[in-house]
């Protein structure tokens, strides 16, 4: 009996002990390049965006894509707004790629880099300059954009709101004085 | 003989083994709720010994189907009843069961899932584990070429000792953190500490349910460089700035990461599309359409959902994607499994042998029957 | 008695006709809702139902297409009537609300509350949804529920007829005849004319205005006004434009803003303008006009052009609650069944009884196959679904078994589980909308029609064998001498296992198969996976013990009844536990039912077995 049971466990024991081999693995490759825009390994943690702000009792964060630090809908008299919070590696593409991609989907047509610097009102802010953008058309006057571009040390923080032309116009005031609240977190305040 | 023949494949062992899983597929399903499906799967599905509670050691389900794929072979093999033309219908199922036991145990040791993110206009010649991570060490002196030794999970264990011949120095695993975070020191560190944790130290944190939201960490020791190099060096999954080291004149990087598979073909991502149900928020497809280029010759296929790409023992399947300023990257999720094709002719020979069985005593079971008078 | 199931029956036959050849009617306006066209009979419905918790004012006889029109041609009345619903007194309470027993509410009482609170809106919606309190659930509920309300109520308020010109010389230049109410839209379309007169009128002082200019003042006024109704997208029955890629309907002021429209865009506006004033004006000549106008619309669209027969389907379907009459018929045939054992199993009643329970499958299969014809899918695809075809499963067993055994056995199993898995069925349908979207992954008609119809099967028959089981040891409870009837049951108990076995092992396996296609993983051990693997493994293990003599009858009978539970754990349990890629099917309240279900079955099933152990021992002595 005793022989028959040890047997039964020795093959359960030889099946057990089945694993897929060499833990240990050599290769070569060319220098890795420059990291993709793309933050890679751990998702965004709501919580610890690294950021803090201040933002009006009237807007309601809203669930963004996986992309967003932030976002929020915000009420204005006709209507209501998307503002979304973006952090990027790097300069994020450019200013000039991203303020004409803005323009592009509202239906304006692209600028040379210095005339988008001109078009940028510019400002200081606790995380350094900033450039702000107010796209409008006057033909679609459903969609414009208050947007705000601050170059970090090692990345960009895009703000970005998206409203009526009559709605940007109204939010402006509380738009700024939102992106001025942004601070790094854990900095002494 | 005949005597270990008859216990080991005695229908008893099979109902104990069936109703010892049957408690295991509830523990395990209540669990998810608290640990996490990963994590439940892994204590209760994939282990040997699961600890109920974290103290009581019980059968885990790996070994459970271990016996009932003994039990089961041995009573196909031996149980002479079975091979009779009237049970025929029995046997044929026994033996599909038998095949999907198998092919599951195949799957659990042989296969891997990752996923492949491709950026619109790039390529990616590599897949990242979902779950498991590799330490990577790369010798950077070369001016062209990175010399790579790579550790993969199983062996990055508390105490272990890590050496190989491209390395002139060991590695002791101190400790290996399922979920951690960096916090600033607000003491100084000993002086044996090195590289980030003279700053930081990795403070353990409990374990997120959904796995992908963990982020591991590591503390190990270098040894035996006969360099000031030699001290405890800490890592953790997504940190910026890799860990490096100069040990005699040889430039190190150490990362913590998602293991990596390298292929022997790539993939080129054209174009990305999502369609959504008009008007809701709700998606009804996405799809890629790439390029799968090996040995330089690129072959255009278009992956869907539910239209997986399937090469070289590897399934892409359109699994989710990434906005990002410049456009649109794809993630495909990346599964290699050597058990893939049991499941499926095993429930054929199940469904063959349990309608022949059906066939021939159904109508028995269901015939007609004279109203009884009370 | 008798009337009220002649009237039942001659139901079929009054019915049909309004199926085929019915006249276009404002019930079947297409509209584009939760990513499909559907009627505006279900948009409507629906949204009752969102507010006020039923598909149709009863007490005012409205029916939900009337409220939406008498909202949208009269606001401030709308606005009045109670129909916000409002079942928690803690929300009435903070919305300065008094606490009746009907609990309704008007959309001002409930809007003016709402404005005091806006903080407290902010403050809610800000915090994760599980760590919501019901009462902040509720009360966001209401919050949207409001502003939803109040777009629905202004969304055609461009196309009502609203402004009144009663000045001549005005009238005629603005292509109308005075007295008689315009709307924005019409308006609109005069802008260059209003703006010629604006500008005369403009600089004019105070003193010299005349009538006219009084009144264009006002006019203008007005228009403003309105315009900034704009945000009212709710209802999207304009179809789009050719050139948009996307589909997406829209609402008639997003077409206000001056571009360009294809023609059939305009034919629909029109018709609707035309249709609204006419009902305001309570003129069934121009109404009816207007439906053949909107008609012809819609057949001019070119790209994704809606059936309109598919509409008018839908729109009988809301009507004949088909469901409602099958339940009906279920539960007549119950009680013709337990009339029949009164007296003395009378044949006779036990047929009336059988030709119920088939009228009852007749009415149930036909409203799963008009679900499958509207929605282009197999007849499973959401829990509701699985609820009313498991029904269907269950009756169709039990017909097939009194076909078998013609002793009342089928008729009293399929009576009852038709006529339960029938009002499981109401449960949900009076959460929304069944007619629903699924996610992408569900997309994939083939491996959904097999492998769900296969696992419901499954889930059917189990419960049939559960049935058959709590008969089992009732009749040995009844009778323990009757051996010949109780081994014919056994038999049957058997039997019917072995074909739950098939289509669950069947039904597990194929979701394998699917999930290996889809995903690449054949198994995931997640919760829904689990379930249906547990009801496989005790179908074998009971099978086992049975052929190995450990279990008796009575104790196989048990098991089955055991299965049921394991059953509806699966089935509905699961989608409490929320984990996994199985998790898309919810209602509250499940857990509690659920809870309550199991503790009777346990109770019964034990009971009814230890009762039947004891009947039998009684007999050995």
């Amino acid at each position: 009996m005793i022989k028959n049971q040890i047997t039964f466990i020795l093959i359960v024991i030889a099946l057990l002990s089945c694993d897929s081999g060499n833990h240990t693995r050599t290769y070569h490759l060319p220098k890795a390049k420059n990291k993709s825009f793309i933050q890679p390994a751990v998702e965004n943690k709501k919580e610890s965006s690294g950021f803090t702000w201040e933002k009006p009792n009237l807007w309601i964060p809203t669930e963004g894509t996986s992309m967003r630090l932030a976002s929020f809908e915000v009420p204005y008299s006709t209507g209501s707004g998307d503002l979304s919070i973006m952090e990027l590696g790097g300069d994020g593409g450019g200013l000039e790629a991203n303020v004409n991609r803005w323009r592009g989907q509202i239906g304006l047509d692209p600028l040379t880099k210095i005339e988008i610097e001109n078009e940028a009102e510019n400002g200081v802010s606790e995380l350094g300059t900033y450039q702000l953008f107010r796209l409008i058309n006057l033909e679609k006057k459903e969609s414009a954009f208050l947007t705000v571009i601050v170059p970090l040390r090692s990345s960009t923080l895009f703000i970005k709101l998206n409203a009526s032309a009559d709605g940007i116009l109204e939010l402006e005031e509380d738009f700024k004085i939102f992106c001025l609240s942004i601070k790094l977190e854990n900095s002494n305040q | 003989m005949k005597q270990i023949i008859k216990i080991v494949s005695s229908p008893k062992i099979f109902v104990y083994t069936i109703i010892w899983l049957m408690v295991l597929v509830v523990l395990g399903t209540l669990a998810q709720r608290d640990i996490g499906l990963y994590a439940s799967q892994q204590k209760y599905f994939s282990a040997n010994i699961t600890w109920l509670g974290g103290i009581i050691p019980v059968p885990g389900g790996r070994i459970t189907m271990i016996i009932m794929l003994v039990n089961l072979t041995f009573m196909v093999l031996f149980k002479q009843n079975l091979w009779k033309i009237k049970k025929i219908g029995v046997l044929i199922m026994h033996i599909g069961a038998l095949l999907l036991l198998i092919g599951g145990g195949l799957t659990a040791i042989f296969s891997s899932e990752g996923n492949m993110v491709i950026e619109e206009g790039a390529q990616s010649n590599r897949v990242d584990d979902y779950h498991d991570m590799e330490l990577t060490i790369i010798n950077t002196s070369n001016e062209i070429l990175d010399k790579y030794t790579v550790f993969d999970q199983p062996i990055l264990g508390k105490g272990n000792i890590l050496s190989h011949e491209n390395l002139n120095f060991n590695i002791e695993i101190i400790s290996y953190l399922r979920n951690c975070e960096p916090l600033k020191r607000t003491a100084p560190a000993g002086f044996h500490y090195k590289g980030m944790l003279k700053n930081f130290r990795l403070s353990t944190l409990r374990p997120e349910k959904e796995n992908n939201r963990n982020r591991p960490g590591i503390t190990y020791r270098i040894t035996n460089s006969g360099s000031s190099s030699d001290g405890i060096y800490g890592l953790f999954l997504g940190q910026s700035v890799p860990q490096t080291a100069v040990i005699n004149n040889q430039n190190y990087e150490f990362i913590i990461r998602r293991k990596r598979t390298y292929l022997p073909f790539a993939i080129e991502l054209l174009d990305f599309k999502k369609v959504m149900h008009t008007g809701t928020g709700i998606a009804k497809s996405y799809s890629s359409e790439v390029n799968l280029i090996e040995n330089g010759i690129p072959r255009r296929v278009l992956i869907e959902m539910n239209e997986p790409l399937r090469h070289k023992g590897y399934t892409f399947f359109q699994s989710s994607f990434i906005e990002g300023p410049e456009g649109e990257a794809t993630v495909l999720a990346a599964v290699k499994n050597y058990g893939r094709s049991f499941p499926y002719i095993s429930s054929i020979i199940m469904s063959i042998g349990l309608l022949l069985h059906l066939l021939k005593s159904i109508p028995k079971l269901l015939q007609k029957n004279p109203r009884v008078a009370e | 008695m008798m009337k009220l199931y002649l009237r039942l029956f001659f139901s079929i036959f009054l019915l049909l006709p309004s199926l085929y050849g019915r006249d276009f009617e404002v019930r079947d306006f297409p509209i584009q809702d939760g990513g499909r066209i559907k009627p505006l009979d279900t948009y409507a419905r629906n949204q009752l139902l969102a507010f006020y918790g039923k598909r149709s004012v009863k007490h005012e006889k409205l029916s939900a297409i009337d409220w939406v029109f008498d909202l949208i041609l009269n606001p401030e009345k709308g606005g009045e009537k109670k129909v916000f619903n409002i079942r928690n007194p803690e929300v009435t309470a903070s919305l300065r609300l008094e606490w009746t027993n009907e609990h309704k509410y008007s959309f001002n009482e409930v809007i003016l509350g709402l404005k005091e609170q806006l903080e407290l809106v902010s403050e809610f919606y800000n915090k994760p949804d599980e760590s919501r309190t019901i009462f902040e659930k509720q009360f966001l509920e209401i919050y949207f529920n409001a502003l939803r309300f109040k777009e629905i109520t202004y969304s055609l308020s461009c196309l009502a007829p609203f402004i009144e010109v009663n000045d001549s010389l005005l009238a005629e230049k603005l292509n109308t005849s005075p007295g008689k109410a315009v709307s924005y839209a019409h308006l609109v379309k005069q802008f260059h004319t209003l703006t010629e007169m604006f500008l005369t009128v403009m600089n004019k002082p105070e003193e010299e205005l005349s009538q006219s200019d009084k009144e264009l003042n006002m006019i203008l006024l007005t228009l403003q006004h309105t315009s900034s109704d704009d945000y009212a997208q709710a209802l999207k029955l304009i179809p789009p434009s050719p050139l948009d890629e996307t589909g997406t309907w829209l609402s008639p002021w997003e077409l206000m803003d001056g571009r360009p429209r294809a023609p059939y865009q305009d034919k629909i506006l029109n018709a609707l303008e035309k249709y609204l004033s006419g009902r305001a004006l309570g003129d069934e000549n121009i109404m009816n006009s207007a439906l053949t106008d909107y008609e012809a619309g819609i057949s001019a669209i070119t790209i994704g052009k809606p059936d309109i027969n598919i509409l008018k389907k839908e729109t009988w379907v809301n009507k004949a609650n088909l469901f409602y009459i099958s339940v009906a018929f279920y539960l007549s045939a119950f009680i013709f069944l337990g009339l029949s054992w009164m007296f003395h199993q009378s044949k006779y009643l036990q047929r009336i009884s059988a030709g119920f329970l088939g009228l009852g499958l007749l009415y149930h299969t036909y409203g799963i196959y008009l679900r499958m014809f509207i929605m282009g899918r197999p007849p499973v695809s959401t829990l509701y679904e699985s609820v009313i075809f498991v029904g269907f499963v269950t009756v169709v067993c039990a017909v097939i078994i009194e076909y078998f055994r013609r002793d009342g056995l089928g008729l009293f199993v399929g009576a009852l589980s038709g006529a339960i898995f029938h009002y499981i069925g109401f449960g949900y349908a009076a959460d929304g909308d069944t007619l629903g979207m699924l996610v992408a992954v569900l997309n994939s008609n083939f491996w959904l029609a097999t492998h769900v119809t296969t696992i419901t099967l499954g889930y059917g028959v189990t419960v049939v064998a559960g049935f058959i089981g709590h008969l089992y040891l009732i009749q040995m409870i009844r009778n323990p001498k009757n051996n010949t009837l109780l081994k014919s049951i056994n038999k049957n108990m058997f039997g019917v296992t072995l074909i739950a076995l098939f289509f669950t092992l069947f039904g597990t396996i194929l979701g394998g198969i699917w999930a290996d296609q889809s995903w690449g993983r054949f198994w995931g051990w997640d919760p829904k996976e689990n379930g249906a693997l547990l009801i496989v493994m005790w179908h074998v293990m009971m099978i086992h013990m049975r052929i190995t003599g450990k279990v008796k009858p009575e104790g196989f009978a048990l098991g089955l009844i055991m299965n049921i539970i394991i059953v509806m754990m699966a089935w509905f349990g699961v989608n409490l536990l929320n984990v996994g890629l199985h998790s898309y099917g919810f209602t509250s309240g499940i857990a509690r039912n659920l809870f309550l279900f199991t503790a009777l079955e346990l109770i019964t099933g034990f009971g009814t077995y230890y009762w039947a152990q004891s009947r039998k021992g009684r007999l050995v002595v």
